[in-house]
């Protein structure tokens, strides 16, 4: 534990365990009383558990564009077992666990931000973010490097959002970026 | 199957059982501290852990920064040495952070 370097040991064997795990647990559950739904019944059913939709799904539904993979974000148990099984066999849907708020462990600036069912929540960092066009990026959230590098492509393709180059320099070398991938970052940096 | 067997099938499967302590010394004994271990990625950034991805002492990190830009920006065009410092600042104070949460000796 007080060893820094402990954090690495065997954690891609710990990752996919969780993983499949997850994915054996969804394939063996049946779902009670649920029937084949729409995707905007399927939305609705989760809104009614209690869900809120957060990270790219809600910027783009406050963009007004289409959405296609919804994360919705449940801290009930109960309900975010629920929405496992209304979800379990929809690759539209990822239902995700969280503590004190949706966005709380987001790492881009824009994406802080919550649809619930009857009002939306839109933090500083996203609203700034929507106002100057340029959002930061929270090194210490990511978990995924590659995944946040594309979503920093995404975002600046689908929203004209840009980076702060010293936040993406620092994301570089923390996480050793392949340098033709830092390129395009930096293209996209002020 | 109702939520509580879910979670213990959640907790048998991560080979965690309720009540024996977690790799950070906490004891499992609510099914939100399992949940937890299920999501243990997230629950590491909220913990304000290193990524498992980090796995270099502070010096290489900002060594990095020093062998990038040349490789990226070979006519200075776009990095300025404020950016760079920036950067480093950046590195130095994520690092900082992750020693007061953790302990870490990187």
């Amino acid at each position: 534990m007080e060893n820094g370097n402990e954090p690495a040991v065997g954690h891609s064997n710990l990752r996919q365990r969780v993983s499949d795990q997850v994915i054996k647990l969804r394939a063996s559950f049946t779902p009670r009383a649920i029937t084949a739904k729409s995707h905007e019944e399927t939305i609705q059913a989760l809104f009614d558990l209690g869900g809120v939709i957060s990270g790219g799904a809600a910027v783009a539904l406050i963009y007004n564009k289409p959405i296609k993979d919804v994360d919705f974000y449940f801290n009930n148990e109960q309900a975010y077992l629920e929405a496992l099984a209304l979800t379990h066999n929809n690759p539209k849907f990822d239902i995700c666990w969280y503590f004190d708020q949706p966005y709380e462990l987001h790492d881009i600036g824009i994406v802080m931000c919550s649809v619930h069912r009857n009002h939306t929540v839109i933090t500083e960092d996203a609203q700034s973010a929507m106002n100057t066009k340029v959002s930061r990026l929270f090194i210490g959230n990511i978990v995924f490097p590659d995944r946040t590098a594309k979503r920093l492509l995404k975002y600046n393709k689908r929203y004209g959002i840009k980076f702060k180059k010293p936040e993406v320099l620092a994301f570089a070398a923390l996480y050793r970026l392949d340098a033709d991938l830092v390129k395009q970052l930096i293209e996209i940096s002020v | 199957m109702d939520s509580e067997d879910i979670i213990k099938k959640i907790a048998r499967l991560l080979d965690e059982d309720l009540g024996d302590a977690d790799r950070f010394g906490n004891v499992i004994d609510t099914p939100s501290q399992v949940l937890s271990q299920v999501f243990y990625p997230h629950n590491r950034a909220r913990r304000n852990l290193p990524s498992w991805d980090i796995n270099q002492p502070i010096e290489a990190a900002l060594a990095e920064i020093d062998r990038l830009v040349p490789t990226i920006d070979p006519d200075g065009m776009e990095i300025s040495p404020e950016v760079v410092e920036g950067a480093k600042e950046i590195v130095r104070r994520q690092y900082g952070e992750w020693q007061r949460a953790g302990g870490w000796t990187f």
